[in-house]
């Protein structure tokens, strides 16, 4: 049905990418003026094919108009006010033909002394031509009116204003949301007869039958040969006033129609053989309303001014009109439709046709009929996309129609539409046209696949985002689940967990204590970027310096991709140039941030938007979902040291660093013994030391160790070892799987006893020493045998930590047991409660102790030396039995 | 608790800086202090006398020139202020800002930037609070300002700058149309008056004395005292207008009769003389209304809304001749470049339309554009004697109308003009009175073409037509037909009957399409008055030309139809007792002429159109020879 046109489309110029509602190309003679939006002007000449001149204005040009005498050229600017520039002189054309080295544009500041007339509220203008000089006319906004200006085209001085209320509500002033501001659009329509028509028309100027012209504008204006201005307001009125029209009654602008949507386009098609001539004003969002002499009703008979409503798919972004129709651009196509068809048998049934809204009155006679039929025809379509400004037409010498286009793209473009339109679709093409054909279809196809390829990529990325969204929900999903079960759940069922290591290492000839956390992912799904593994690292009780606030550090890691059943090993140094107070308690957490999925902008976006920003758990976009949680203690920050002699190939540290870092410990130990004042001695047999004792079967059953009286032993690491190193070597390694080096470090004595050699972090020396012992006393049987575990340091602090570490580790040990064990109930229990009692109370005492140490050396050290002292009597006093 | 803090911390520092050094310093930032301000002094004094140079050069200066100078002294003073305003005020800034605040303030009415001029002149003051330990600063504007003449008037150095600004913001309040806060201010601006009176007193006394002025005191752009002169008489007009615009003419007249300030500038007196003459004319004092006009235009020429006001009062007096005499005096001063000699010379500082925004003044003293004041002019000298003055009238006014020029500058909405083919008919109708029949028809002709193509074809109307949209239809027709009509009598007056009679019938047959439907028996509007008084005219005037070309019958019967359409137009009573007479039905004749003589038609409307008056110089009856007839006949 629709016959398809092959547009030729010439690429003259690229400029950038433009605004759409205030892009605009005018021609002027041999140059284009192309105004982007922005504070330029571009001067593009077509017959040297090249860009002449940039025109820079002080504030963004919204609109442009030629000069009547087309030597000039009005610019108006948004917030300023109008600009005149003289064009002829501005460019210093080159006179020799351009060449290769042809210079390029040349740059001109605009300053305001080209400026015409000043107007903040300036929107649009033309300039009308007159006997006694022209007249400028502009349309600003300002206090909730439409003002019409007029000013002498000569010395811009202010002739006239008049004004119209402006209607609130009831329109969109916006397109859609994307805040395009609509600008009134002027024209200047002059009756055929006015003597003044002759002359050529620029833009915006339109000839108007006399008859059409007396209906419409009413006689008055016709006497005196007036033009008259059309101006369709973006809310829809078209309105117009005479422009030399004095003293006469009533208000001088007329509304004329109300289109009820921003006007985009206001114009006539000059008359053709085929039909009568017409207005036409073409609504934003598609609606035509064309305006027509036609025979009165049958009541009246006379000529009357029809309206004609009808509709096209919108939104139109741009317009303009010549006798064969209206070409409108809707961004995606560009589609002419033929407004001379006068034979309403044309009509075809599916055709989008609004009726007249019963009768309305015009101006002067000019009354509107109200007209079912619609005369419009379907629009054809001319097959080309994005095309957001319009000028012309022209024809060229073979009477074939020329438009100007500006794309959304910035392409400035010729369209040339076949001159013949009638045998288009049936007869053969010349065979020199069907060439240029293909290459024009071509150029289609490109564009259409430029916007296929476009669409696509939006769509995978949508699709990427989507699948990640997925994955995240599907892991949070899980570790909720984790989180609402508890932490009782073992280790094996959790899918996703972090095995946390503190150990020793040598760096940079120093040994530093490393917290090595393990992100282990049994779950099915990938852990995708955007991830990140937070580790956060806080003391249990604050250190001294830090004056009670809580010293407290998180890392995070970025998660690149986790696979499923991948690992992920992080590690972190744990001593700081703080000195780390022991026991610390690690918590890991897996946290999402949803701008690796959003992007930096959309989120802000959503965020400002306030639907996420309330929900808890999502401050900044980000949320987190924790692991696990473990302490590191005295217990697991030991340095285990190979005494002398033992096995050489251990592969933990240079042995001769570690005897010179044992005698570096063992002399700063005793230095600081010797700050006591009371000359104790510091050698390995005055070390401080604390014990607790351990029933040996309550042992065997928690350490899954069989009986002694089996020949051989076999503990878990080292059979050799007996029960005294295996719970040594438990002790150091908290129980945990896989291979730990520092079970290698307990050297097993003679039969029932074992003992370990390590430096605390300050350096101090530990001696751990198991020995098995057979227990008597008023609260346990006789001949009990019971493992006692002695705890000997340097460091007083040391030894507190390290027993209140043991206390802990045995503490799971005994609630392990307490349900296979029958003994272990009543006065026992009472016993180790008050043990854990006495243990914590001693522990206190002695931060109170170390608090005066911290202020100041030297205060107070007879009190410090005695509460300390008094403190090691207490543990020496009571050993601990634990069964 | 602070301040006694404060103490001892100065103390302290006393102590330390033992006493030399302290002094020194101090004497330092005093010396630089001083320096400072003789510097601004001195450049406020510089832009005061580069305006005041300008001034008096005079008509020299054009006005683009005065207004860049306006613009550069208020961009100027402006930074000047900011400058000062950075520094914390002391009583001897004070002084110097509240002089530059005064001069800025000035200049910015000529930029019409008054809210800006106003905040700063209220921080100003503030800071002058500040200086003499007066914080508190009440919001409400006569509060604070007798808070400010309160702690301010004890200063004297203070008192004479926080005056002025008194005066300045009286200049705010009138721009703005605040009448209230000048009201509620009134003793205090009373005082101003006074003061100033006195301080200009002194201060002529102390030149005379010759008392030399300290060299660097900041200059004032406006004399203060000239400044509150004209404030005065403009309050004075604003609420005059505004009683007389509530109708409150007697308290008006005592408010604008209270006291003469013959200092004031010209415009501002001929404005209170005018207002005097509308009290008085409103009140039923026509004659002394002339008086108080008369006056107006004696003190100032250009006091157009004097001459205007005299011509309604000459109208409502029935003196037409002086109501023509004073409409031509009206109109040629408004063809006078009066307003391109105001745009000469720099404009003044404060000029009286800033004074004076009030609406109600502007409506009182408007005056109509020169184009409606021309047709006024020239339907006057039409109707009353002087129809060859008419005409040129007329057809100057259509060649005003032809011409694309912009007479009026400003938008006249409200001006009363008739709708150009009105005008028309009303030219070519005074043309044929004038004798100047061919001119007519070409007139005439103009109408038919530019309304003949849209006219309908047939219209059914309702009452009422005015306001609906029928109305421009009806216009159409009535405007057609009377341009029929009038050519119908230039062919008449030529004693050319065919043509004449086929016109007429013309006119007859577009008539006779209108159909109006009376609903009620409510006041026929205008418009179907006119169509039917046209239709009167042109059957009476076709039963005319019928007898003139001896077609008795056609004569009668238009004549008796004309009788039922309107009665009494261009006498067809007459006309058809002569033509019944003629047809040997003398009964008839005697019984038509007795109704005739007996019925007393009621007069014309003025509002009836020139075009739609009886023909002047048409076909005349021998109303003697018919009396003489008649009278004959009855008595036998």
């Amino acid at each position: 049905m629709e016959a398809r046109f092959a547009v030729i489309q010439n690429t003259l110029a690229e400029f950038g990418c433009l605004s759409p509602s205030t892009a605009k190309v005018v021609q002027f003679g041999d140059d284009l003026l192309v105004c982007t939006g922005s504070d330029e002007v571009f001067v593009f000449n077509t017959k040297e094919r090249k860009l002449t001149a940039v025109l820079h204005f002080l504030s963004p040009v919204v609109h442009v108009v030629q000069s009547l005498d087309k030597q000039h050229f009005f610019a108006v600017c948004e917030g300023d006010g109008i600009y005149c520039v003289d064009l002829p002189t501005l460019p210093s054309r080159p006179a020799t033909p351009p060449s290769d080295q042809s210079p390029g544009p040349a740059l001109f500041q605009v300053l305001s002394n080209s400026l015409a007339a000043r107007d903040a509220g300036v929107c649009s203008m033309v300039e009308v031509q007159g006997a006694s000089g022209d007249t400028l006319v502009t349309v600003s906004q300002r206090d909730a009116a439409w003002w019409f200006s007029l000013y002498t085209a000569t010395g811009y001085r202010k002739l006239a204003e008049f004004s119209l209320p402006v209607v609130s509500g009831g329109h969109r002033t916006g397109d859609g949301g994307t805040g395009l501001v609509m600008r009134p659009v002027l024209a200047c329509v002059s009756s055929r007869d006015a003597p003044s028509s002759s002359s050529s028309l620029v833009d915006c100027h339109f000839l108007m039958e006399t008859l059409l012209f007396k209906l419409l504008f009413g006689v008055d204006a016709s006497f005196v040969n007036s033009s008259v201005i059309l101006c369709g307001l973006p809310d829809g009125r078209l309105c117009s006033f005479p422009l030399h029209l004095q003293g006469q009654p009533g208000p001088r602008v007329r509304v004329l129609h109300s289109l009820e949507q921003p006007i985009t386009f206001v114009g006539t098609s000059t008359e053709t053989n085929s039909g009568p001539q017409c207005l036409v004003a073409v609504g934003r969002w598609g609606r035509v309303v064309l305006a027509r002499a036609c025979e009165g009703g049958p009541g009246d008979g006379g000529k009357v001014a029809g309206f004609t409503e009808g509709c096209v798919s919108g939104p139109v972004l741009c317009a303009c009109a010549d006798g064969k129709g209206l070409y409108y651009s809707t961004g995606s196509d560009l589609l002419v439709l033929d407004l001379s068809g006068g034979a309403e048998e044309n009509l075809s049934p599916g055709e989008n046709l609004v009726v007249g809204h019963g009768e309305r009155q015009g101006p002067g006679q000019a009354m509107e009929k109200p007209r079912v039929s619609g005369l419009l025809q379907s629009p054809v379509s001319l097959n080309v996309c994005r095309v957001i400004a319009l000028s012309g037409p022209s024809c060229n010498t073979s009477g074939q129609v020329q438009l100007l286009a500006l794309t959304l793209r910035g392409r400035l473009q010729v369209l040339t539409l076949p001159g013949d339109t009638e045998g288009g679709a049936t007869a053969r093409p010349p065979s020199s046209q069907v060439g240029q054909r293909v290459r024009d279809l071509l150029a289609a196809i490109g564009d259409v696949c430029d916007r296929a390829s476009s669409l696509n990529s939006i769509i995978q990325s949508r699709n990427n985002s989507l699948r990640g969204l997925n994955q995240v929900l599907s892991v949070c999903c899980l570790l909720l689940a984790n989180q609402r079960a508890g932490e009782h759940c073992s280790v094996s069922e959790k899918p996703i967990w972090c095995h946390i290591v503190a150990k020793w290492s040598r760096l940079l000839q120093k040994d530093s204590l490393i917290l090595t956390c393990v992100l282990d992912n049994s779950s099915p799904y990938v852990l995708e970027q955007g991830w990140m593994l937070c580790v956060q690292v806080l003391p249990l009780s604050c250190p001294l310096f830090s004056g009670g606030e809580n010293f407290s550090r998180t890392v995070s890691f970025p998660v690149q991709k986790l696979e499923p059943s991948g690992k992920m090993n992080v590690s972190l140094p744990l001593i700081t140039e703080r000195d780390m107070s022991f026991p610390v308690t690690v918590k890991c957490s897996l946290t999402y941030s949803l701008q690796s999925l959003l992007g930096t902008e959309e989120l802000s976006g959503v965020l400002a938007n306030g639907d996420l920003a309330s929900c808890p758990g999502l401050e900044g976009g980000w949320f987190s979902l924790a692991l696990n949680t473990q302490t590191v203690d005295w217990l697991d920050v030991l340095q285990v040291v190979t005494p002398p002699g033992s096995d050489p190939s251990r592969p933990c540290s240079n042995p001769d660093t570690v005897s010179m870092d044992t005698v570096k410990a063992f002399l700063s130990s005793r230095r600081r013994c010797d700050g006591y004042g009371d000359g104790m001695a510091a050698s390995e047999g005055d070390l401080l030391s604390a014990s607790i004792k351990v029933s040996t079967e309550l042992l065997r059953t928690a350490l899954s160790l069989e009986a002694p009286s089996s020949a051989v032993p076999q503990g878990p690491k080292n059979p050799t070892q007996g029960i005294c190193g295996a719970l040594l070597s438990w002790l150091l390694s908290k129980g945990s799987a896989g291979i730990d080096w520092r079970g290698s470090g307990v050297t097993a004595g003679q039969q029932g006893r074992a003992v370990v050699h390590a430096r605390c972090p300050e350096g101090g020396i530990v001696k751990l020493t198991a020995t098995e012992v057979t227990v008597g006393g008023t609260t346990v049987k006789e001949g009990t045998k019971a493992v006692e575990v002695q705890v000997q340091c340097s460091e007083m602090a040391a030894l507190c930590g390290l027993h209140h570490a043991l206390l802990c580790r045995v503490q799971p040990l005994l609630q392990g047991a307490a349900g296979t064990e029958e003994s272990s109930i009543g006065a026992m229990g009472l016993g180790l409660r008050l043990a854990l009692q006495r243990a914590q109370a001693l522990y206190e005492l002695l931060q109170e102790a170390r608090i005066p140490n911290a202020i100041g050396p030297g205060r107070n050290t007879g009190r410090t030396t005695k509460t300390l002292f008094s403190v090691y009597r207490q543990l020496r006093e009571n050993p601990l039995l634990i069964l | 608790m602070r301040q006694s803090n404060r103490g001892k911390v100065q103390k302290l520092r006393r102590e330390r800086s033992q006493g030399f050094e302290e002094d020194f310093v101090t004497a330092m930032f005093q010396e630089s202090d001083t320096c400072l301000l003789d510097q601004w002094t001195e450049e406020n004094n510089a832009i005061v006398k580069k305006c005041k140079q300008h001034t008096d050069r005079g008509d020299s200066v054009s006005r683009e020139q005065g207004m860049q100078l306006l613009t550069w002294a208020f961009e100027a003073s402006h930074k000047l202020l900011q400058i000062i305003q950075g520094v914390p005020a002391g009583p001897a800034l004070v002084q110097l800002e509240l002089a530059v605040v005064y001069n800025f303030c000035l200049f910015s009415f000529s930029q019409t930037k008054v809210t800006e001029a106003e905040l700063l002149l209220t921080h100003s003051l503030e800071r002058a609070l500040g200086a003499v330990h007066c914080v508190h600063s009440p919001p409400d504007l006569p509060v604070f300002w007798r808070r400010v003449l309160k702690a301010l008037g004890s200063t004297s150095s203070l008192r004479s700058g926080c005056l002025h600004l008194l005066c300045v913001h009286w200049a705010l309040w009138l721009s703005t149309y605040s009448l209230g806060h000048i009201l509620e201010l009134q003793q205090e601006l009373l005082s101003l008056c006074e003061t100033l009176e006195e301080e200009q007193d002194d201060r002529r006394k102390a030149v005379e004395g010759g008392v030399e002025r300290s060299a660097v005191s900041p200059a004032l752009v406006m004399n203060p005292r000239e400044l509150k002169d004209s404030l005065h008489i403009c309050t004075v007009i604003a609420q005059a207008a505004e009683r007389l615009c509530e109708g409150q003419c007697l308290e008006a007249l005592k408010l604008l009769q209270k006291d003469p300030c013959p200092l004031a500038p010209r415009d501002l007196l001929a404005k209170i003389h005018t207002l005097t003459g509308l009290c008085l004319s409103r009140m039923g004092r026509p004659h002394s209304a002339v008086q108080c006009y008369r006056k107006a235009l004696e003190t100032d020429v250009r006091c157009f809304s004097a001459l205007h006001q005299s011509i309604l009062v000459y109208r409502q007096l029935g003196n037409t001749q002086a109501e023509i005499q004073a409409l031509s005096l009206l109109h040629s001063a408004l063809m006078m470049p009066h307003i391109t000699q105001t745009f000469m010379g720099p404009p003044p500082l404060v000029c009286t339309a800033f004074l004076l925004p009030g609406k109600s003044l502007s409506s009182l003293l408007s005056v109509p554009s020169s184009l409606s004041v021309l047709h006024c002019l020239a339907q006057k000298c039409v109707l009353h004697g002087s129809v060859s003055e008419g005409v040129e009238h007329y057809l100057d006014l259509l060649a005003a109308l032809q011409s694309d020029q912009q007479l009026s500058p400003v938008s006249c909405e409200a001006s009363s003009l008739p709708r150009l083919p009105e005008l028309y008919l009303e030219a070519a109708s005074s043309l044929l009175m004038g004798q100047r029949p061919v001119d007519c028809l070409a007139l005439c002709e103009e109408v038919i073409s530019q309304t003949g193509d849209v006219l309908p074809e047939r219209l059914q109307l309702e009452e009422p037509v005015e306001g609906s949209g029928d109305q421009n239809r009806l216009e159409l027709v009535l405007w057609c037909g009377a341009a029929y009509l009038l050519q119908a009598h230039c062919y008449a007056h030529l004693k050319d009957w065919k043509p004449a009679v086929s016109l007429y019938t013309q006119c007859i047959n577009l008539l006779i399409k209108v159909c109006v439907i009376q609903k009620s028996c409510a006041k026929q509007g205008m418009c179907v008055q006119s169509l039917q008084r046209l239709k009167g005219l042109a059957l009476a005037c076709r039963g005319i030309s019928f007898l003139h070309r001896e077609q008795k019958r056609e004569a009668l019967r238009d004549l008796q139809l004309s009788l039922q359409a309107a009665p009494g137009c261009a006498g067809a009573g007459l006309w058809m007792t002569e033509v019944l007479w003629k047809l040997g039905r003398r009964q008839e004749a005697a019984v038509c002429w007795e109704t005739t003589q007996s019925s007393s038609l009621p007069p014309l409307s003025e509002d009836v159109p020139i075009y739609l008056l009886d023909p002047q110089n048409g076909p005349a009856l021998d109303l003697t020879d018919l009396r003489v007839r008649m009278e004959e006949f009855t008595k036998t």
